[in-house]
């Protein structure tokens, strides 16, 4: 009879801020669970996680246990739903509650789940920004993110060419 | 300053000239500003590939090859959404463009129906990636179609064919395709506008040139109201590789030419809005599944919207269903059917018995579990979601998960049956299961002793759950169930004691 992985692993983020967590909800992050394949000896020392402080860490772990459990995306079954599951923008409920942030939350959790590789973690990052821009004009996008326009003539000659495209249908 | 008569002054045309030369200088200057500026935003912040995955949700196609709809309803909204997702990606900021424009893969899906201008720039943007591409052709002007069907390199590249057209169009289109078939095509979906002879209720007969272009290569196929013409080809074409096929709105006469067809590893067949089956060719559809899968292929009946079809070792066939996905040896409810005729109805409609993971995503109510009992007497996974449903999670254990009377026989069930628990409770519970998965549902003190029964009951008779995993359990509770299960259990712990008592 196999007995749940109990084994407590803790890690330290750039601000110092240290954390001790269950393995099974460290190693849905592929960085860490890569990191403790290749550790063979126990050791008592935080792993340090240069990129990531401890606010994002901890909604990090927050998704990490709630999901705990579940099957990692492996290489095979990535490969298979690569195009259905990039493409939609589909959230499931607890997600989108997780996810509903302010924008810099939101920007650090997708670059915190990109740099410990969680897949599905990134993934609900970029649908859920995706979903923030769909339907919105370039405008209203660029005041959503406090950005300008920076089109060079050119460019602007362009745009205006492709948006006619649109306009003579 | 110019002089009246149009001459001009040359002391004047230099100062201009260095002045536009400074306005450009600025102009430069000052995008230069507004890029170091956009840098500053949080977005920037992100990497490019991650950015790319954003812009490819924003783009909303969801991958599947998919008919267009046989009326073209609804080619002017695509075709505005299509406009709508190029100028959220491009139009915003220089960066956001430049990516966008480096990232082929985001224009590789090209609906010819798109303006000219769009689709000959996406054929660009695309470079070599394959293509897929797709047509309603509603009449009109089709040069865009053939600057596609023209350039050779461009019909290499399609892996995804999805065309809407009439009759007289496909003729054009083969003539064209002729010349350079498209011989890397992984999937084709095939409808017709209305049929060659103008009569909408008929199918049209489509050259059967069609499939073999792609014959070495095709993985799915789908037909809608259209058929192929075999005139004038020997033996029986082999689709080697065919993995799924659908056909669509199709009478008996239609699908005859399966008959022509030889696709040993398909693995799942659709048969949706197909008309009815007159009873005398029900045996022709039965010679023709045994020439597929076998002459063991055939054992039950069963019956679907006015077709027999008689399939019990069929691999994976499969059913479009309102509501219902599909399924290959899986099967998920996500309707409830809170009507228990229509639910026995549609059981009654499929060939369940090899059925082996059952996934519930619905509310159903404890006669429509007992049916599932019944009808899916092989069950060795279940997951399913009490959470939604007003049932208690103990009534639920008791009923579903104990078995209550080896001896017993298992009885048919009566229509009076249906809306009475109590009667159904004789019934067997999923004796064959291996594996439980209750998702996100709490488990109170009541349902946890009656769960703890049922693993115990089941190890004692030797039919032990192997695979256990629950969600808010206590860690006591946990240390009191895992003696009983004869394999792993995975757990989520509660995150607060406050919700649950851990006393057994």
């Amino acid at each position: 009879m196999a007995a749940p992985a109990t084994q407590q692993i803790k890690i330290r983020c750039n601000d110092e801020k240290e954390f001790t967590v269950d393995r099974d909800v460290l190693e849905r992050s592929v960085l860490i669970k890569n990191m403790l394949e290749d550790v063979t000896e126990q050791q008592d020392a935080p792993i340090p996680l240069p990129n990531v402080s401890g606010p994002v860490m901890a909604k990090v772990l927050e998704y990490c246990t709630h999901h705990r459990g579940e099957p990692l995306p492996s290489a095979d079954t990535e490969q298979s739903q690569d195009e259905t599951r990039k493409r939609t923008t589909d959230i499931s409920e607890w997600d989108q509650k997780f996810i509903t942030v302010d924008q810099e939350m939101l920007f650090e959790i997708i670059l915190a789940a990109n740099y410990l590789d969680i897949k599905s973690l990134l993934d609900v990052g970029c649908k859920t920004v995706a979903n923030m821009i769909k339907g919105k004009t370039p405008e209203e996008i660029r005041k959503l993110f406090n950005i300008v326009n920076d089109f060079t003539p050119e460019e602007e000659a362009q745009i205006k060419k492709e948006n006619e495209w649109a306009e003579d249908r | 300053m110019d002089s009246f008569d149009g001459t001009p002054n040359p002391t004047i045309e230099q100062e201009r000239a260095e002045l536009d030369a400074k306005i450009h200088e600025l102009e430069i200057a000052l995008i230069a500003l507004k890029r170091r500026r956009n840098y500053l935003s949080s977005i920037s912040k992100i990497p490019s590939d991650v950015l790319r995955q954003i812009f490819k949700s924003v783009t909303g196609y969801d991958g599947k090859v998919q008919l267009l709809g046989l009326d073209g309803r609804g080619v002017e909204k695509e075709n505005r959404l299509e406009m709508a997702w190029i100028r959220t990606i491009t139009h915003v900021c220089s960066a956001w463009r430049d990516l966008a424009l480096d990232s082929p893969s985001l224009w590789t899906r090209i609906r010819i129906n798109s303006r000219h201008e769009i689709v000959l720039e996406m054929l660009e943007r695309s470079r070599s990636l394959p293509l897929t591409i797709s047509l309603m052709y509603l009449g009109g002007d089709l040069r865009t179609l053939e600057s596609v069907l023209l350039e050779q390199s461009h019909i290499q590249r399609i892996k995804h064919l999805e065309l809407g057209l009439a009759y007289h169009c496909y003729q054009w289109v083969l003539e064209k395709l002729d010349s350079s078939p498209p011989i890397n095509l992984e999937s084709c979906s095939l409808s017709t506008t209305a049929g060659g002879t103008g009569n909408i209720f008929s199918s049209t007969m489509l050259p059967v040139r069609l499939l073999q272009y792609s014959s070495d290569t095709l993985c799915h196929l789908q037909v809608s109201r259209c058929t192929f013409d075999f005139r004038g080809v020997d033996g029986i074409l082999s689709l080697p590789h065919l993995r799924t096929l659908v056909l669509n709105g199709l009478v008996w006469e239609d699908i005859a030419f399966l008959d022509r067809l030889s696709f040993p590893h398909t693995c799942m067949v659709t048969l949706d809005g197909c008309g009815t089956l007159p009873q005398e060719k029900s045996d022709d559809l039965k010679r023709a599944i045994q020439r597929i899968w076998g002459p063991g292929a055939v054992e039950t009946e069963h019956y679907f919207r006015g077709f027999t079809i008689n399939i019990s070792r069929t691999p994976y066939f499969s059913f479009a269903i309102d509501d219902t996905e599909d399924f290959v040896g899986d099967l998920v409810i996500r309707h409830p059917y809170t009507d228990p005729h229509s639910f026995r109805a549609w059981f009654n409609a499929f060939p369940l018995g090899y059925i082996q993971t059952l996934r519930i995503e619905a509310s159903l109510p404890l006669a429509h579990w007992k049916l599932l009992v019944h009808y899916c007497p092989n069950i060795i996974s279940l997951s399913f979601n009490l959470k939604v449903d007003k049932l208690k999670t103990a009534t639920w254990f008791k009923s579903v998960f104990y078995i209550h009377d080896l001896s017993k026989p298992t009885r048919s069930l009566q229509d009076s049956d249906e809306g009475d628990p109590d009667v159904l409770l004789d019934q067997r519970a999923f004796l064959k299961l291996e594996r439980l998965e209750v998702i996100d549902t709490q488990l109170d003190r009541s349902a946890q002793n009656v769960l703890l029964d049922c693993v115990k009951q089941r190890l004692e008779l030797g039919i032990p759950i192997q695979h256990l995993m629950l969600q808010r359990i206590t860690a006591g509770f946990l240390e009191a169930l895992t003696p009983y299960v004869d394999g792993e259990v995975v757990y989520h712990s509660l995150d607060d004691g406050s919700a649950a008592d851990n006393g057994i």
